[in-house]
């Protein structure tokens, strides 16, 4: 098959080439960044009434923005597998899903942690806490989804639906919040004059992390889909071999 | 039968399927021209069933076009199926649902004109007028056969793509089945027909013309006039040997 | 007009058969009195009391009903081969949908009607309300639409029966929330004003969920 030749040509490992990639600009960036974002993590300003146990925000922002634009590209990428039902595009719908949902677990998890010491209690449902749970369990189940479907191209036809209808009712669940209690999440970048407002240093550190976070994000969704690829070929291999025999 | 000057009704060029990395299909050309009768055949794994599924519209082909009466299926309305006709042996009929009312029901979908009239006439032909009020539950696998023949006829489709119409059938329903076919091939109207089966006999008996499959690709082509049991046998056994 | 008479054709078929068999009302409604009798030996506390949790109990009902329901309807027709039958028929493929979304729909709105009274005899409790008829209406629409979408996702997976509540509860979520609340406050005997914020909310989500899966319906039973 004409694929598979051109795949062992393009796995040339070993020749001595060195040519541009930007998976290890990501990698050298990461190396450089980390450090520095832990360095200004450490560094911040203190929070007067949090103490210590604010700097986790420093992760949990960063993840939850990661987690939303992972999703956003999820409902991208199905609109393509829509409009065209091309694999690559159901390859990002698989990359994306997934570290979506790595991202908000990370963000739960967190929250969580600083929810303890900021309000003296692991959960409450509050509207952007009670989204997010809700925004977790559907994606999980979108997930489910796909693993119990057989045919290929049924599965991405049916992740593709999913993404789409899962995204647009993200905001109908944030709406629908509001019939809940009044919760106790800050708002982070408001004017209200709340006590975890950042100020000055942190407001730098926020972003620094956010950066760094969003290279390991691009990092992962990157290597993520490249991994499918090498499933696909490694399956279409074996598809040779077995007629081979 | 002029079937070489005869319309293309149904052209499939460079068919492929691909589910994931296993290749079904790979590149089919098919013409199918105006009261050809087409026979195909292979073995198990040949991709018969799905190149039938992808001409019926019930799947897509992963690259390829199809054209039915001219038009693209790709710019196609959903009223192109109305030109095609399906037997499989799936009966698509509702068990709890009288022979009469399934007609009915898919009457409507079809848009035939005058419906009752077409209905009874229908039953009268695959004879079933006297169980028309009888629920599709209480049939016998042949006489569901023969009403999913009815229904796949009832608004009177130039194309009739039947997918191993005979299985699961005995003998006699098989043979009356065959009856039943060649009659809607050859009388009244011209009508085209693709085929699939494992009976070789029978399916050569009624082509005109037997394509043979291997692989997902086709094999051997031959006017059915030209051949006979044994090296279409032949033919079968060298599809079934081939892995590519 | 045409093509509502297909969406008519496949809707009235599903009633004719549904009447003959009774097969998808009869596991609905039986599911439910069973819910209620659930809830009625989970919660005895409740029994003098009920006006707190009725109208969330009542939602319970309905939702995990209409799951019940919903799985049938399509289960039906794919293992009898019909669905394929459908999709041969030279009609646009969303008004076998939307066919589809209009039998369920009359299918659950039967057993939540059937489930009210039952509910307010086991828990002492009215909730024979007619203030009550927008909020179910507009709800179970909701049910029918994603609920059918998702049927015919989950019908061509393995699991399908466990498959279709975890999908459907996450996004009707928004809906429960909005329409318990109505119901709350519907049987309170609060004032329109108070619920009407709900029924626009249910509506704008009937509204969305029931552009997108037309659009969307030959992607999902496509192969």
């Amino acid at each position: 098959m004409a694929t598979n030749t051109n795949l062992l040509k393009q796995k040339s490992i070993g020749t001595g080439e060195r040519k541009f990639s930007w998976v290890q600009l990501l990698s050298w960036g990461m190396l450089f960044m980390f450090p520095i974002s832990l360095l200004f993590v450490l560094i911040s300003p203190t929070d007067i009434n949090l103490q210590y146990s604010q700097r986790i925000f420093y992760f949990h922002l960063p993840a939850n923005i990661m987690c939303f634009v992972s999703f956003f590209i999820y409902f991208v990428a199905a609109i393509g597998y829509w409009r065209t039902r091309q694999r690559r595009w159901d390859i990002l719908m698989v990359a994306s899903l997934e570290l979506g949902l790595f991202f908000t677990f990370i963000g739960v998890i967190t929250g969580s942690i600083w929810a303890r010491y900021a309000w003296n209690t692991f959960w409450t449902w509050d509207p952007r806490l009670t989204t997010v749970t809700i925004m977790l369990v559907l994606y999980i189940a979108g997930l489910m989804l796909r693993n119990a479907t057989e045919d290929p191209s049924r599965k991405a036809a049916l992740t593709a639906v999913f993404g789409i209808i899962g995204f647009v009712n993200v905001p109908i669940v944030y709406f629908s919040t509001r019939w809940f209690p009044r919760g106790l999440h800050p708002v982070i970048f408001g004017s209200n004059g709340n006590a975890s407002n950042l100020q000055g240093f942190m407001n730098i550190t926020v972003l620094t992390c956010t950066f760094t976070i969003g290279l390991l994000f691009t990092y992962l969704l990157i290597q993520r889909v490249k991994l499918e690829h090498m499933r696909d070929d490694v399956a279409a291999l074996q598809y040779v071999r077995e007629g081979e025999e | 039968m002029t079937e070489q000057d005869g319309r293309v009704i149904l052209r499939a060029r460079k068919i492929t399927k691909a589910f994931g990395n296993f290749t079904v299909l790979k590149g089919i050309d098919l013409d199918l021209r105006q009261g050809e009768f087409i026979t195909l055949l292979g073995p198990n794994g040949a991709g018969k069933t799905t190149l039938l599924r992808i001409l019926a519209t019930l799947a897509r082909p992963t690259s390829g076009t199809i054209e039915i009466a001219g038009i693209p299926l790709k710019e196609a309305k959903a009223s192109i199926r109305g030109l095609l006709g399906v037997i499989s042996h799936q009966t698509y009929l509702y068990e709890d649902l009288t022979a009469r009312e399934n007609l009915m029901f898919y009457g409507k979908l079809y848009d035939v004109p005058d419906l009752a009239g077409r209905v009874a006439e229908m039953l009268q032909k695959v004879g079933l007028e006297r169980r028309a009020n009888d629920r599709v539950r209480t049939f016998s696998r042949g006489m569901q056969q023969r009403l999913s023949i009815a229904r796949a006829i009832l608004h009177n489709p130039p194309v009739l793509l039947l997918d191993e119409p005979d299985t699961g059938l005995d003998r006699q329903a098989a043979e009356m089945l065959q009856e039943v076919i060649k009659e809607l091939a050859t009388g009244g109207e011209p009508r085209s027909v693709i085929m699939t089966t494992h009976n070789l006999e029978r399916g050569l008996a009624m082509a005109n013309r037997v394509i043979v499959l291997g692989s997902g690709r086709i094999v051997r082509e031959s006017p059915a006039n030209l051949l006979s049991a044994e090296n279409l046998q032949g033919w079968y056994y060298e599809a079934l040997a081939r892995k590519f | 007009m045409h093509y509502f008479s297909k969406v008519w054709a496949v809707f009235s078929k599903d009633v004719r058969t549904e009447i003959r068999t009774k097969e998808i009302l009869s596991a609905m409604a039986v599911f439910s009195l069973l819910m209620v009798l659930v809830f009625v030996f989970a919660l005895p506390g409740k029994l003098l009391d009920a006006k707190d949790v009725a109208p969330g109990l009542l939602w319970v009902a309905f939702t995990f009903a209409g799951v019940l329901g919903l799985n049938r309807s399509f289960i039906i027709e794919k293992d009898r081969g019909s669905l394929e039958g459908l999709l041969l028929a030279p009609v646009d493929r969303s008004a076998i949908f939307l066919g589809k979304v209009a039998g369920n729909f009359a299918f659950i709105l039967i057993v939540e009607l059937l489930t009210i009274p039952v509910l307010s005899l086991a828990f002492n409790y009215s909730a024979l309300n007619i203030g009550l008829l927008p909020v179910i209406l507009l709800g179970t629409l909701g049910f029918a639409e994603i609920g059918t979408l998702f049927a015919a996702m989950a019908v061509n997976t393995r699991a399908r029966e466990v498959l279709l509540p975890v999908l459907f509860f996450p996004i009707m979520l928004p809906v429960i929330i909005a329409a318990a609340q109505a119901t709350t406050a519907v049987l309170a005997n609060r004032p329109f004003e108070e619920v009407s914020g709900q029924l626009q909310f249910i509506g704008i989500f009937d509204t969305i969920f029931f552009i997108l899966p037309i659009l969307l319906f030959e992607l999902v039973i496509e192969e």
